[in-house]
């Protein structure tokens, strides 16, 4: 059995369907299917929907600790914007796609440059979507959430420039799918009104939210052709909360300024919470705090996912993910992007419990042998290269759309693909105050 | 050099497009320590062998209600071990809650945007990602090898069950919910039992505490609790329960005294696990409540204060 780091093994959250393109698909199901699922989300979102102007917006986009340029910076790359914005297209929708990306890869450019013009993130500091281009795509995506029909979004934001007829994934990629399979990061729709593009956003942030678990939000561009308007959409776990519409094409320098502004916000994204993923945990382990001790910020433990026994596939209300873990067999060390622990250095107060566990977890690693443990894997994505699909994948049609799954088996513990430093060890240690460091890799009761 | 693939941005050299290939992650970035709240934990001594994780989005008012429920129910009957309950901390709140992205109350006129038909909602629903992790390690109850291991496990944990009494020859009701009741017993109705919130504990386990189902102590509770809406005393409603838990007793007597319970009351088999929703019995009448009941029929026998 491969290990889960291998080249061939599957990831733990996405499960793969066979990539289904429309001949395949029975007369009229897709269109069905689709219709009903976007009625079901429209129903979840109800009423908590919101808006902000977009320099509050960009405000609230914009990390932590980072300064955004002043009106004057933005009105200037307003100016130089203006000139690349396309001649709006005829009415229909389809002819709005292209230059639409154009636009939206101007903005990228500006906002990229007004950054390290005026050095809003360190410069050393990787953007979160750095090299983003989008396409014009409206093309089925590879993946799908489970059972739901292969979303088309007309946009594609993707990093990197495009390889000819690139196949587009929400999920993670397996290993041996060739190198034009490609991550969409963001999606952008256009529609001629704006609860329809909802609806269908709301498609797209549903298939994000399935990709990764404990995910807080997802982000959707969309585009009102008729009324010309751009929003950003962020769909989060109480509704949906959006830009006030800006026209594109009314030639206004301060409409683009208000554009800009939201890019620049965007652009400065430099971590996974920043996107709305979690910290603690990348798909494949957890960190989380170490049951011994966990009121203890310094003590934490990283367990191995297994197979998530339970997902609620909704994009809002509580979204429950019930996962198996286990200790896991390797451990990720901290790396330098860890924040700071806040906590103040051990105390002699503090000694006494320091001293108590590492006494117990010291007996705990002589006393027991990691033992491998079968790991399964479930998922809510679905690929093109699993042909069996699980027992227990099967969509259920409440409103809901909650969702239980079983997995493939993979093998556990990490190779090469994660030994960013393996024998570093874990928080716990630090936390020891001097004492004998402990990989929290070996601590592991019998089984 | 931007690897497509993954969605994340490598530098050109061997070592690291080999990385970027090897590791199918969502995203590249390894877990991070952050900053928890802990809300309740139980002392121990080990890192189990095996963890269930339950991470839900709660919204304001309730986010505290599992780890209450966890710290009343301190290891009941039926109910799994809890390590412990945790929240992203305030000093991550952007991350591990919503409310960045709401309007305060004050400004849901200004800041509504009216997409279809509805109309203004009266409140923004801030949610705050909520964490449990359980020591027992549990699997679906419709995984049971037998029917007896099914009908077992669901008494053990939520369900009563008709095909149970009907095997043990007894009258034809139905049995009580155990872990249910130790929830009950702890001053909360569950309130959302599914069959996902119901699970076979994979291998037997002792609970810290036996079944105990105290009738004068649940029915004195009863008497202390706040009067409903109707401000009486001698409320109907609080009747109805009081007497009601009489019957229950009896029936669970008559349960413990001819299973297998009765003989071992800490060998749990199965429990009832996600407490997002329950919420304190005693003075259930004399509050308002948001939302609905998740109760599905088919699940719900005699688990509820009605039929």
């Amino acid at each position: 059995m491969p290990s889960p780091h291998s080249p061939t093994s599957p990831p733990l959250i996405p499960v793969s369907t066979p990539a289904k393109t429309h001949s395949s698909q029975p007369s009229g199901s897709s269109d069905v299917r689709q219709k009903k699922l976007k009625e079901i989300l429209c129903e979840e979102l109800s009423d908590q929907t919101w808006q902000f102007p977009p320099q509050e917006f960009a405000k609230k986009m914009c990390p932590p600790g980072i300064n955004l340029p002043n009106r004057k910076v933005v009105d200037e790359a307003a100016k130089v914007l203006l000139k690349k914005i396309p001649k709006k297209p005829k009415k229909e929708e389809r002819a709005h796609y292209q230059p639409l990306a154009t636009i939206l890869d101007s903005c990228v450019a500006i906002s990229n440059n007004i950054i390290k013009d005026h050095q809003i993130i360190p410069g050393t500091t990787k953007q979160w979507f750095e090299g983003l281009v989008f396409i014009s795509w409206a093309k089925p995506m590879v993946d799908g959430v489970d059972g739901a029909s292969p979303l088309k979004p007309d946009l594609a934001g993707i990093l990197g420039p495009p390889t000819d007829n690139p196949a587009l994934y929400w999920g993670q990629i397996e290993e041996g799918t060739g190198d034009t399979a490609c991550r969409l990061v963001l999606p952008g729709e256009v529609k001629a009104s704006w609860s329809e593009l909802m609806k269908q956003a709301a498609t797209y942030a549903r298939a994000l939210n399935s990709a990764t678990i404990f995910r807080a939000f997802e982000l959707v561009l969309g585009y009102n052709y008729v009324s010309d308007q751009f929003r950003i959409l962020i769909f989060h776990r109480g509704g949906v909360s959006s830009s006030e519409g800006i026209s594109l094409y009314q030639k206004s320098t301060s409409n683009l300024a208000d554009l800009l502004i939201m890019f620049v916000s965007m652009m400065a994204w430099t971590s996974p919470d920043h996107a709305g993923l979690p910290l603690f945990t990348d798909g494949k382990q957890i960190k989380l705090p170490h049951p011994v001790n966990p009121r203890d910020p310094a003590c934490s433990m990283i367990l191995t996912l297994q197979k998530v026994i339970y997902r609620a596939l909704a994009i809002r209300s509580r979204n429950t993910c019930v996962v198996l873990a286990s200790s896991a067999t390797k451990s990720d060390p901290p790396t330098k992007s860890d924040p700071p622990t806040k906590r103040d250095p051990p105390t002699k107060r503090d000694l006494p419990m320091n001293l108590r566990l590492t006494t117990i977890l010291d007996r705990v690693r002589y006393r027991t042998k990691a033992q491998p443990t079968k790991t399964s894997n479930s998922s809510v994505l679905k690929g093109p290269n699993q042909s069996q699909p699980n027992r227990g994948s099967r969509v259920t049609t409440d409103s809901r759309l909650k969702r239980r799954g079983n997995g493939k088996k993979m093998e556990p513990g990490l190779t090469q693909g994660n030994n960013r430093g393996d024998s570093t060890n874990s928080r716990l240690a630090q936390g020891n105050d001097g004492g004998e460091k402990v990989n929290s890799n070996t601590i592991k009761r019998g089984m | 050099m931007v690897c497509r693939k993954y969605g994340i941005v490598v530098p050109l050299d061997a070592e690291k497009v080999v990385y970027c290939k090897v590791v199918a992650y969502s995203y590249e970035t390894p877990p991070r320590n952050i900053t928890w709240d802990v809300r309740t934990e139980l002392k121990v001594d080990e890192l189990p062998s095996s963890t269930i994780i339950k991470g839900s989005w709660q919204v304001e008012e309730r986010k505290n209600i599992e780890a209450d429920v966890y710290n009343a129910l301190n290891g009941a009957f039926g109910t799994p071990d809890c390590l412990y309950c945790i929240q992203g901390s305030d000093r991550e709140a952007s991350s591990w809650s919503n409310k960045v992205w709401l309007p305060s109350k004050e400004d849901i006129p200004k800041h509504f945007w009216k997409v279809g038909s509805k109309p203004q909602p009266q409140d923004v629903e801030r949610r705050y990602l909520v964490l449990t992790c359980l020591a027992t390690e549990g699997e679906q109850c419709t995984e049971a090898k037998q029917a007896k291991d099914l009908v077992e496990n669901l008494v053990h944990s939520a369900l009563g069950a008709a095909s149970f009494s009907r095997a043990l020859d007894l009258s034809p009701t139905y049995y009580d919910p155990l872990g249910w009741w130790s929830v009950f017993n702890a001053g909360y109705l569950h309130r959302d039992v599914s069959i996902g919130n119901v699970l076979a504990a994979k291998e037997p386990f002792n609970s810290k505490q036996a079944f105990s189902f105290d009738v004068e102590r649940l029915i004195a509770r009863c008497g202390t609790a706040p009067a409903s809406s109707s401000g009486h005393h001698h409320d109907p409603f609080r009747q109805k329960i009081e007497d009601r838990i009489r019957e229950e007793g009896k029936e669970i007597e008559k349960l413990l005294r001819i299973s297998d319970i009765a003989g071992g009351m800490k060998n749990t088999k199965a429990f009832i696990m996600d407490f997002d929703i329950a919420t304190s019995w005693e003075d259930y009448f004399a509050r308002t409540h948001r939302g609905t009941i998740s109760v599905r029929t088919c699940f719900s026998i005699r688990v509820g204060f009605g039929r």
